[in-house]
């Protein structure tokens, strides 16, 4: 009886709003380009919070990061008492939020960061969603409890490629991921970049018949696209 | 109850037809694109819902998304492919489609909300530490621990559904589990208790119940394997060292119990040493258990069933039927299992169980032979002695070259060596009997299983031998079975040898098409027993038969795929057997059929009818050509049992299993009638001294059972319901004095329980009722016995160090004619200091019978009624100490 009363209750409401929220952990493993064993601070995992909801989706450096100079001696190895003197800097984003509306199509990207200087430089990417051509694969993995399978990409940074491997989960159907990543059938759980860093969903909860209005996030600095940040990057600077 | 279940049945029928009767008219036309336009209920395109398009064998090939008209379009080659459109809250619809040269027009699809299906397949629901992911159910621990909890019996005994039943089994929603895996392996087979009793509460991380489990030898992906497992995952801190525990307990009248588990969990290495030596009555196996080690059917290819299991020769070592019903009993116990995976295609599996036991029987016996006509009366006295050796080896070998080809090698190696001696006082006779049954066993299989495309192909090969002896020698101050004795020495010795090797060879082809799934087999196999026997002194006793058995059976199964719930299969068998008996060949044949038709609506809501026809043929055991001595008073013949015979069956099975986890509430209805058409029973000639079972082919044999389970967790109060009721009734037809008469057996047996789920609280219940009632009639003559045991538990803390629990059952026996009461009560103090690993138990076992104390039995079958007197266990108090490390 009750399942009829409910089947009867969302013939005449029926409503697709639907919000997923989840913790996403970022952890750096080796240096991109050069893969240099990074410091054990360097390699300390960043945590995100990500809402998907109403075709909007969000992701938010929830961890307190800031970008820090350690100083270090190192003992000469045969003069005694002679010591070099030398710095680890450890350059991280403040704060940092990747925004990808699908309703109208746009990408957004905004951080802030302290260089090594210690002058905090804001960053502000506006720019279509990013299409990758995905190669699916048969291989699975078990991310927090879901099934996923692999696919594999190409991203380009401007003369530069990344291979990228994704685990996504046909369970949870939404066409979104961690970072600019999107396409896949079924949320992408986990993103591996190479060797250097693995991002994935360390948990996520559903939400039914709830939406949660995800606003654009304000920007600090004239809007870059993609590829004029690329060529910023480029141009070392 | 019954009203809801039918209309969500109803509901999911009427969803099914939907989504058959939406796909009938595109399968028609079809290009090499498909389109299509997805909507809500209210006839609205739904943006962005997910389009998968796979291979059967679960390799996507194409995706794509809706627009935000709700169309999609996604360009493909042809071929058959499985359709998947999912969208976030909605019911995912599976399709399977087959794509020609044109363009696929799926018209519109419309997705329904699902109501409760994505809370419980996709998504979690934490707060009350039940997780639910697709097939696997979640429970973390911590979430259900009151502080009590010694060992994985008692963890278990708090998560809602899942539960430990009468024989030592774990059940999940009432049905037996099918694989228990500690940290992912199966370590204790069937033997659940061995870790229910042993893994200790503190080692365990959370526990999963996995439904359609996949193991490593499954190599079918995407299949329902229907198989339910329990794995108990272990915390980082009890691995990858040696963990276990020491217990010594020591009391009056020498009463004491030494146990020590040992554990090793690694990355590519787990094993278990559980090391036991008591005389309280801990036996490390059950007697289905010894059934299960020992005549474990290993052969990966036979579908089909074909020996009679009726004998009269089948010996039980009595330490296994008569359980704790037994004056003293003394039990050294070792089991060692071993998992290595040195890879991950390989797989090696050891496991091994030695038990020795040392046991002193006494009972008082009426019989009452003939009950309804000329009864004959003996009443005995009996005491008896038996020392057992028994130990099994299992070693398996598995090779998984890739996901599609799995090898196996299968070894199982087991002895039962009893040593068994009797003093029966009679009226007129005062017998020793001294009995040595010797078994042992042999059997190996190389199996080989691949996936050939969307086919899968199973082949092995197997051999099974064999031995068994036993030397029987009765003596008795006055002349017993009606025999010649010379000198007045009363006194015979009887010798039985029966050797039996087995080869077989089968092969099996399974065919998986769109809607159809075909599978082919032939199973062949080559027994040859052999049986001597012989009495020393004494003629009639010489038997000396050969029996050469070679048969073969092939045929195929088709398994019709109605809709997503509907299964039907039809088999179709035909097995040919050639004889040998003594050198005489015979031939025959017959037709072997079978039909069922599952709806498996969910993991959780699966319903199933089946219908079996085969025959079954003699064994070596049914064809005794001159007497074989039993006991002081029975022989045993055959008498018109011919070793081609046939003996065709019916088995009629129904069974449905629904839970809810939602509503934490389970229901179990099991049905099964079985009516063989001919059977080999009994011709039974009793007279005053010696009975004579002669096997005789009978014409009405048919069993009914019925079973009924029902679970229920309160909402709002902390208490768990459960009651269980069933049925089962014999009926058949025998012969006393070569004249026919029917026998009826009936039992009906119930269980009722309520268990407390208090959080934090001083006292914890377990309170209940069971019942129990047989009944054999004989002709008009009955013979009845009741069984009424009420019992209340209850466990708590006094402090956070000092633990109790008391045990209580009132039992009440009563016969036709007799009467027993017997209340136990069974204290129990622990002392644990937080973070110590010393522990202290006094325990006290049904402590207000400490001297023997007699329980009532009825043992009546067919041509008796059997009523026992048997002195049990006596009660204990018990004062130890456990080390863990």
């Amino acid at each position: 009886m009750k399942h009829l009363l409910i089947i009867l209750f969302f013939l005449s409401s029926f409503t697709h709003s639907q919000t997923l929220k989840g913790v996403i952990s970022l952890s750096p493993k080796k240096g991109i380009g050069d893969d240099t064993e990074l410091s054990e601070k360097a390699k300390k995992p960043m945590l995100f919070g990500y809402t998907y909801s109403n075709k909007i989706s969000t992701q938010e450096l929830l961890s307190s990061e800031r970008t820090s100079i350690d100083t270090i001696f190192i003992e000469h190895e045969r003069l005694k008492d002679v010591k070099f003197e030398t710095t680890a800097t450890t350059i991280r984003a403040h704060k940092a939020i990747h925004y990808k509306n699908y309703d109208s199509n746009i990408y957004r990207f905004e951080s802030s960061t302290k260089n090594e200087n210690l002058v905090t430089e804001d960053l502000s990417i506006k720019d279509s969603i990013p299409l990758y051509k995905w190669t699916l694969e048969p291989d699975t993995q078990k991310i927090a409890g879901y099934l996923c399978k692999k696919a594999k990409t190409i991203k380009t940074i401007g003369n530069r490629t990344q291979k990228i491997t994704a685990w996504y989960c046909e369970d949870i159907p939404i066409n979104d991921g961690p970072l600019d990543f999107s396409g896949l059938p079924g949320l992408i759980m986990k993103i591996e970049n190479g060797k250097n860093v693995i991002i994935k969903f360390e948990r996520i909860k559903f939400f039914r018949n709830e939406t949660i209005e995800i606003k654009e996030p304000k920007n600090n600095a004239n809007f870059l696209t993609m590829s004029e940040y690329f060529q910023k990057l480029a141009n070392g600077n | 109850m019954g009203i809801k279940n039918l209309k969500t049945f109803i509901y999911l029928i009427k969803k099914q037809f939907i989504c058959f009767f939406l796909f009938i008219p595109t399968l028609l036309i079809s290009q090499s694109s498909i389109n299509g336009l997805i909507k809500d209920i209210n006839n609205n395109g739904i943006e962005g819902a997910n389009i998968i398009i796979k291979t059967k064998d679960d390799k996507t090939v194409a995706f794509g998304t809706s627009n935000n008209k709700g169309r999609f379009s996604i360009k493909i080659n042809s071929g058959s492919f499985l359709l998947k459109i999912s969208y976030l809250g909605c019911k995912t619809i599976t399709q399977y489609i087959e794509i020609k040269n044109e363009d696929l027009n799926l018209q519109s699809i419309i997705l329904i909300e699902s109501s409760t299906e994505l809370d419980e397949v996709i998504l979690k629901a934490e707060n009350d530490g039940i997780i639910q992911k697709g097939d696997t159910t979640l429970y973390k621990v911590e979430k259900f621990l009151n502080g009590t909890e010694v060992n994985l019996k008692d963890i278990i005994n708090n998560l809602p559904g899942i539960d430990i039943n009468e024989k030592g089994k774990i059940t999940a929603n009432g049905k037996e589990i099918d694989r228990l895996l500690i940290d992912g392996e199966n370590l204790y087979k069937r033997q659940h208790q061995l870790a229910t009793e042993n893994v200790s509460s503190e080692m365990i991380k959370d526990i999963e119940l996995i439904r359609n489990y996949n193991d490593f030898e499954s190599i079918q992906k995407n299949k329902k394997t229907g198989l339910t497992a329990l794995n108990v995952n272990i915390k980082d801190d009890f691995k990858n060292k040696f963990t276990g525990n020491l217990q010594l307990f020591g009391g009056f009248n020498g009463k004491y119990k030494i146990n020590s588990p040992l554990f090793n969990f690694n990355k590519h290495i787990k094993s278990s040493l559980i090391i036991n030596s008591n005389n309280i009555g801990d036996s490390p196996m059950s007697i289905e258990d010894y059934f299960s080690l020992t005549e474990s059917d290993i052969k990966a290819t036979d579908k089909e069933n074909s020996k009679v299991v009726f004998s009269n020769l089948n010996d039980l070592p009595r330490f296994l039927s008569s359980g704790n019903n037994v004056k003293s009993k003394l039990n050294n116990f070792a089991t060692l299992s071993t998992i290595y995976n040195p890879t991950n295609k390989i797989k090696i599996d050891f496991y091994s169980i030695f038990n020795n036991s040392n046991q002193q029987e006494s009972f008082y016996r009426n019989i009452v032979l003939n009950p309804s006509i000329n009864p004959i009366e003996i009443n005995e006295i009996n005491k008896a002695k038996e020392k057992n050796y028994f130990g099994v080896f299992q070693l398996k070998s598995l090779f998984k070259a890739n996901k599609n080809t799995l090898l196996t090698l299968n070894t199982n190696f087991n002895f039962d060596n009893t040593e068994q001696s009797k003093t029966i006082e009679n009226t007129t006779n005062v017998i020793e009997e001294t009995l040595n049954p010797k078994k042992l066993q042999f059997n190996s299989e190389l199996s080989f299983k691949k996936n050939i495309n969307l086919n899968t192909l199973v082949s092995g090969i197997y051999f099974k031998y064999s031995k068994n002896r036993n030397q029987n020698s009765i003596n008795s101050n006055n002349p017993f079975l009606d025999l010649n004795f010379n000198n007045s020495i009363f006194s015979i010795d009887h010798s039985l040898k029966k050797d039996s090797k087995e080869t077989g060879f089968g092969l099996n082809y399974t065919i998986n098409k769109k809607k159809i799934a075909i599978d082919l087999f032939t199973n062949t196999s080559l027994t040859r027993d052999k049986l001597i026997s012989n009495a020393t002194n004494q003629p009639g006793f010489n038997n000396d038969l050969n029996l050469n058995n070679f048969s073969s059976s092939t045929g195929s199964n088709f398994t019709l795929k109605i809709s997503n719930v509907l299964n039907y299969t039809i088999g179709l068998s035909y097995n040919y057997i050639s004889t040998n008996f003594n050198e005489t060949p015979k031939n025959s044949n017959y037709l072997g059929f079978r039909s069922t038709i599952k709806a498996i609506f969910n993991s959780n809501n699966i319903g199933q009818l089946s219908y079996n026809y085969s025959s079954s043929i003699p064994t070596i055991n049914n064809l005794i050509q001159q007497y074989i001595i039993k006991d002081y008073r029975n022989l045993i013949i055959n008498e018109n049992v011919k070793p081609n015979n046939l003996f065709p069956y019916h088995q009629l099975n129904f069974n449905h299993f629904i839970f809810r986890p939602k509503n934490k509430f389970s229901l179990i209805f099991n049905a099964s009638y079985n009516f063989k058409e001919k059977s080999i029973d009994n011709n039974i000639i009793n007279s005053t001294n010696v009975t004579l079972s002669k096997n005789r082919i009978t014409d009405k044999d048919q069993m009914f059972n019925t079973f009924l389970f029902f679970d229920k967790a309160l909402k709002k109060a902390p208490f768990t319901f459960s009651a269980s009721i069933s049925f089962s009734s014999t009926e058949k037809n025998y012969f006393l004095n070569n004249v026919k008469r029917p026998f009826k057996n009936k039992n009906i047996s119930s269980i009722f329980k309520v268990r407390s789920k208090f959080k934090k609280s001083l006292i914890h219940l377990d309170f209940g009722y069971k019942f129990s009632r047989d009944t054999y009639t004989n002709i008009v003559n009955k013979s009845i016995l009741l069984v009424k045991q009420p019992y209340f538990n209850m466990k708590g803390n006094i402090t956070k160090e000092i633990f109790w629990d008391i045990n209580s059952t009132y039992t009440n026996y009563k016969s036709s004619n007799n009467k027993r009461e017997i209340f136990s009560l069974s204290p129990r103090l622990r002392f644990s200091k937080h973070k110590s690993n010393w522990e202290f138990n006094l325990i006290g076992n049904n402590i207000l019978n400490l001297s023997n104390q007699n329980i009532i039995e009825n043992n009546s079958s067919q041509s008796y009624f059997e009523q026992r007197t048997t002195t049990i266990l006596d009660g204990y108090i018990i004062l130890g100490a456990k080390l863990k490390y």
